[in-house]
């Protein structure tokens, strides 16, 4: 992918980005690079988890894009914009979610945070209450809309902090881990409502996530990053066809019980394999399946790691 | 300008759930003015000077400076070191609003609303206890009331400055300290500054708090359109100088700040 070639159709083109932090220790000044010399581009519309673990440079990545912070090096632009020159114009047409930092007025009704930030992006009372009845619907939270963000659950208040940052319909969301620590319910209703946004409204979303379900519900690319590098850029599919190295054969048994085998892909042990578990009991049913998601991704993080 | 008068509604309404603390503020005003009060009938024939201050005038005088301490929202400072300290200053570039201007919002928005409730039980204590009567220049009182708006723009800015300074200083309690000690005696919070030495005067009118202070709550027994007019310009220059140094500060603090990654 040529990612100095920014288009029309390019949301996103970031070039040779890298961040260093000087901190200071008892051993004197040190230099922490969060991020080296990465480049990536994102087409308008498309859904690209940006993954990696813990201090990959995730976030260091999404606040430089979003100017939150200044690069050491590299550029960035963002719908043909640098974001630091043009923030005041680029504000209008992105959405940022921080999992760990809120937007909402502590003390206020969700309701009231949405008409204060759709006034601060200029948005008549019509346009908001217009757009918050859609997003309320979608994300369910309808039922507690009206009532103090302090009291909401955990997964209330996530819902109303990505109803908050869509409330002026942005071209570009970047959500950094939007579902961290949300029950299974709250995940679903989140995952599916930004798949459907994504489709229905055209908007570009940079996801960075560990939760893999997040990932495989509503990104078709994943970026990922490893102290500060960037390690892999590719389509899911061939995230899941590339590094998958083996098979995981399921059989279940009348007795309730079951039994997993897992055999490499390039095996030819497949067919002994299924005769022995065939043989093993009496079979009700038997599935042959690619490992999980976050199995992979954790193979890949070993990998790098070494 | 409508999307910070958003903000400032909002401070107000926000303000307004926080009943319980303003009724605790009430009472500390109104407990303020009648140790005052006592304290002025002791030593008054000794220190004021009779001819142009009267008791009434001086629980009046002492009224308005408590509507500037009572009116702007506690712990700013604290909520702005916080968000220098933990980075969390630099999301507020996400939202189209300035930081300062937000910030300076929250204060206005909750001068706003408790302004006429401490006015209201703060002016039926001071009439009861200055025995029914009116300050001098009562019919000055929305000119007055005008400045002393004004007055607590300039405060909060400086307030903001304590806060921001916290990039500099780490902590900024003891700035915030000596800030709010030069309030109370630079500003003339208990005495009208008449009473210091000519050269305290000369100090305390050269810097905001003079203004922001006796300049202000004078005017309720010492009336006069010059002096309102002067009042005013000199607050207005403090509050493009103040804000003109905080931008400043602001634009430094945003290439200094750090936030941790995720």
């Amino acid at each position: 992918m040529n990612t100095s070639d920014t288009t029309s159709t390019t949301a996103l083109c970031v070039t040779h980005l890298s961040k260093s932090f000087p901190v200071k220790s008892k051993q004197g000044n040190k230099i922490i690079h969060a991020v080296r010399d990465i480049s990536f581009s994102v087409t308008k519309g498309e859904c690209v988890a940006f993954i990696g673990p813990n201090g990959a440079g995730k976030s260091t990545t999404i606040k430089m894009i979003t100017a939150i912070l200044y690069p050491t090096n590299g550029d960035i632009s963002l719908l043909g914009m640098n974001p630091w020159t043009a923030r005041k114009h680029l504000l209008p047409r992105i959405g940022v979610i921080f999992g760990q930092h809120s937007q909402l007025w502590f003390h206020l009704p969700a309701a009231d945070s949405f008409r204060l930030i759709g006034k601060m992006y200029g948005l008549s009372n019509a346009d908001i209450q217009k757009r918050q009845s859609y997003l309320a619907r979608l994300f369910q939270i309808e039922s507690f809309i009206s009532r103090p963000v302090r009291q909401l659950s955990l997964g209330e208040r996530m819902r109303c902090e990505i109803v908050a940052s869509l409330i002026h319909q942005p071209e570009i969301l970047f959500l950094d881990e939007p579902t961290i620590g949300l029950d299974i319910t709250a995940k679903n209703i989140i995952r599916k409502t930004l798949k459907k946004l994504a489709q229905t409204e055209g908007m570009t979303i940079l996801l960075t996530s560990h939760d893999t379900g997040d990932i495989e519900e509503i990104c078709h690319r994943v970026i990922l990053i490893n102290k500060g590098r960037l390690i892999l850029d590719t389509t899911l599919d061939i995230l899941k066809q590339k590094y998958i190295t083996e098979k995981v054969i399921t059989a279940f048994y009348a007795d309730g019980h079951k039994e997993e085998r897992r055999i490499s892909v390039n095996s030819s042990d497949l067919a002994q394999e299924i005769m022995r578990l065939t043989q093993s009991g009496h079979l009700s049913d038997m599935s042959i399946s690619n490992p999980p998601l976050e199995e992979i991704i954790r193979s890949l993080y070993q990998r790098e790691s070494l | 300008m409508k999307k910070y008068l958003t903000l400032l509604l909002a401070a107000a309404r926000e303000q307004i759930s926080h009943l319980k603390t303003l009724s605790a503020r009430v009472l500390l005003m109104l407990i303020m003015l009648t140790i005052f009060r006592q304290f002025w009938m002791v030593v008054k024939a000794e220190t004021l000077d009779s001819q142009t201050i009267q008791p009434t005038d001086l629980i009046w005088y002492l009224l308005l400076g408590c509507l500037l301490q009572y009116g702007r929202p506690e712990g700013l400072h604290r909520r702005i070191e916080e968000d220098v300290r933990t980075g969390d200053i630099a999301y507020c570039l996400l939202r189209p609003v300035s930081y300062i201007g937000a910030k300076l919002c929250e204060s206005l928005g909750t001068f706003l609303v408790r302004l006429p409730i401490l006015l209201f039980f703060g002016g039926i204590w001071a009439i009861y206890l200055s025995g029914g009567e009116l300050p001098h220049d009562f019919q000055a009182f929305p000119v007055i009331l005008i400045l002393l708006t004004l007055s607590m723009i300039v405060l909060s800015l400086g307030t903001i400055f304590v806060g921001l300074s916290a990039l500099f200083l780490q902590d900024s309690l003891p700035l915030f300290w000596m800030i709010q000690k030069a309030e109370y005696i630079l500003g003339g919070l208990f005495f009208p500054l008449t009473l210091y030495p000519q050269w305290l005067q000369t100090l305390a009118m050269s810097t905001p708090f003079g203004y922001a202070g006796y300049g202000v709550s004078h005017l309720i027994y010492e009336f006069s359109w010059i002096s309102a007019v002067q009042t005013g310009g000199m607050l207005l220059l403090w509050i493009i100088g103040i804000s003109g140094i905080l931008k400043l500060m602001y634009v430094l603090l945003m290439r200094k700040v750090a936030i941790n990654g995720g």
